[in-house]
């Protein structure tokens, strides 16, 4: 299980740094982020090697934060990889609502962190349909 | 008429709502007075106010003074919460108030066989139907267009032929840009006049919509809980508007004192109907500030006149010849889930449209990761709004904590409006 950190920002200059400060004070490592917007505010969602210290800190300083579960995959960086799980969710009725991956160095891995409409059926589909590997918070801490 | 003619009418009215509206003998008696003790029109002024939010109270009848089945119409105007508040007319009042438009058209010298396009909203809303009915009895032909669909408003206007075009000042303005992006020139047309109303404006507005539409542009006032447009009105000479004397009496007083202002000050403009028999109003307080002119008018009539609307002494807004009280959008907020009670209006004229947006800080708790939530909520508030305004408002949702608080009263308006 991995967990997120979204907050809810408006699309402003300098709100992301507001955000970073309060990262980089509590000395947070991000291990992977995203940005998305709709018109006049946006959601930030990140990965990182303290969700509990992160929603804390931000929470304390009146963002609006959530820590949330969502699906975190090993796949080998190769062509096809992503394709083959999409295919799957998609044939089970699993809709994917939002996705960001990011390769590891080296290692020849690549990790995709999504959260779809139904988490627990596509955490089965991902393990028993495509025997791939879920990923703990524990993974991402020692990339 | 002279002042012992005016006199007599308010003497008979000021029985009338005595004898026939419980709300009137309860505030005349807690303020000490029957109507004998007014003996002449200067006494006019030991007569209680009328507010707004009494009238609120008589929903959904409006305050009556004839039996229910006497009334022929309802109409109504944004409350300052929730409820709108509601004024009725009789048979008589209906034709009473149009006689009175009629008289308005006819002092700017519009005439029988003039060609009117009404882009007042039809509905509820007074401006519509109050020029529609005085027009027709003036006799003139009426293109009820109503608002909204300016393209078709603009091919009407040069198809039609139309003399005389009557909507908000903004909505004046608004036309002639659209008749500009299609190549109507307003010069081939036959447009001469324009009778402009129910949102305040200036005289370099004036020199705007004259030079956009070749024509000349008039104020006309009113305010449905006086019965609509045509209280008072502008003649040729645009130099105030002219209120007419068997209709109405004019106070300007101190909104803080309650004390009646001598000509040329400024103050709250106060009236007394003298015409109306369904919910006859007895020194309402209309919240416009403007003064009452001490000379007659070169165009030779003796009748009490204005100046143009210059501001509030409420914190209303008119956005696009709409009411809109904070209170309403406070009371909306109220009832939505997943916001905090503090918000901030802006207003800002977009080209020549009045655009209204509305911050909204989202609580933090009903944050859920979800986009589409958000998206929702927002596009809830929206329709609220605009179940409540009847005007469409732009929602912004911000951050906690983001609205500006201050000590004291919160600035919940910003108004970067030029008139």
């Amino acid at each position: 299980m991995v967990y997120q950190i979204s907050i809810f920002l408006e699309n402003r200059p300098n709100r992301l740094f507001r955000v970073t400060e309060v990262l980089r004070e509590e000395n947070i490592n991000l291990k992977a982020i995203m940005i998305s917007e709709a018109g006049e505010f946006g959601i930030v969602r990140a990965i990182v090697d303290d969700p509990d210290a992160a929603y804390g800190a931000l929470n304390d300083r009146n963002f609006t934060v959530k820590k949330t579960q969502v699906v975190g995959v090993e796949v080998s960086d190769g062509p096809g990889n992503l394709s083959s799980i999409a295919e799957a969710l998609g044939l089970n009725d699993v809709n994917m609502i939002y996705l960001y991956a990011f390769t590891v160095a080296g290692k020849n891995t690549a990790f995709l962190i999504f959260k779809t409409d139904d988490n627990q059926k596509a955490k089965e589909i991902i393990k028993e349909k495509l025997g791939l590997k879920l990923i703990s918070q524990r993974d991402i801490n020692n990339l | 008429m002279n002042d012992d003619e005016r006199f007599n009418l308010l003497k008979r009215n000021l029985n009338y709502v005595y004898e026939r509206v419980p709300h009137y003998k309860k505030e005349f008696k807690s303020a000490g007075i029957t109507p004998d003790d007014v003996k002449n029109l200067d006494d006019l002024r030991k007569a209680p106010f009328l507010y707004k939010d009494h009238l609120r109270r008589y929903y959904p009848t409006g305050i009556l003074a004839v039996d229910k089945k006497d009334v022929v119409r309802y109409h109504a105007s944004s409350g300052t919460t929730g409820k709108p508040t509601v004024v009725s007319y009789t048979n008589n009042d209906i034709k009473t108030w149009a006689a009175m438009v009629a008289d308005c058209l006819r002092l700017v010298g519009v005439t029988e066989g003039d060609i009117i396009q009404n882009s007042y909203g039809y509905g509820l809303f007074t401006g519509g139907l109050g020029l529609h009915y005085g027009a027709e009895q003036l006799g003139a032909s009426v293109v009820p267009t109503s608002g909204g669909n300016t393209q078709r408003q603009v091919q009407i206007m040069k198809d039609f032929g139309v003399h005389v075009l009557c909507c908000t000042p903004s909505y004046a303005l608004y036309l002639s840009e659209v008749m500009e992006a299609n190549g109507i020139d307003p010069k081939e047309l036959p447009l001469k006049a324009g009778i402009f109303g129910a949102e305040p404006w200036s005289d370099s507005m004036r020199r705007m919509i004259e030079d956009a539409l070749d024509i000349k542009a008039y104020d006309i006032y009113g305010m449905s809980e006086l019965g609509g447009p045509g209280v008072g009105m502008e003649c040729k000479n645009q130099d105030g508007l002219h209120i007419w004397d068997d209709k109405f009496i004019a106070e300007i007083i101190d909104p803080s004192t309650g004390e009646v202002l001598p000509p040329g000050k400024k103050g709250e403009l106060v009236f007394t109907s003298l015409w109306k028999e369904a919910c006859p109003v007895i020194r309402f307080r209309t919240g416009d500030i403007t003064y009452l002119y001490e000379e007659e008018c070169d165009c030779g009539r003796t009748v009490q006149r204005i100046g143009r609307i210059i501001g509030r002494t409420d914190d209303m807004l008119i956005i696009r010849g709409v009411n809109v009280f904070p209170s309403q959008i406070e009371h909306v907020l109220s009832r939505i889930k997943g916001v905090s009670g503090h918000y901030q209006i802006y207003v800002e004229r977009k080209g020549s449209l009045d655009m209204m947006e509305i911050f909204v800080e989202m609580t933090k708790n009903i944050f859920n990761d979800s986009m589409n939530e958000i998206l929702e909520l927002r596009e809830h508030i929206e329709k609220e709004m605009y179940a409540i305004l009847n005007i469409h408002v732009k929602v912004n949702i911000v951050e906690p904590g983001k609205i500006p608080r201050s000590e004291g009263k919160a600035k919940r308006v910003i108004d970067k409006r030029v008139i």
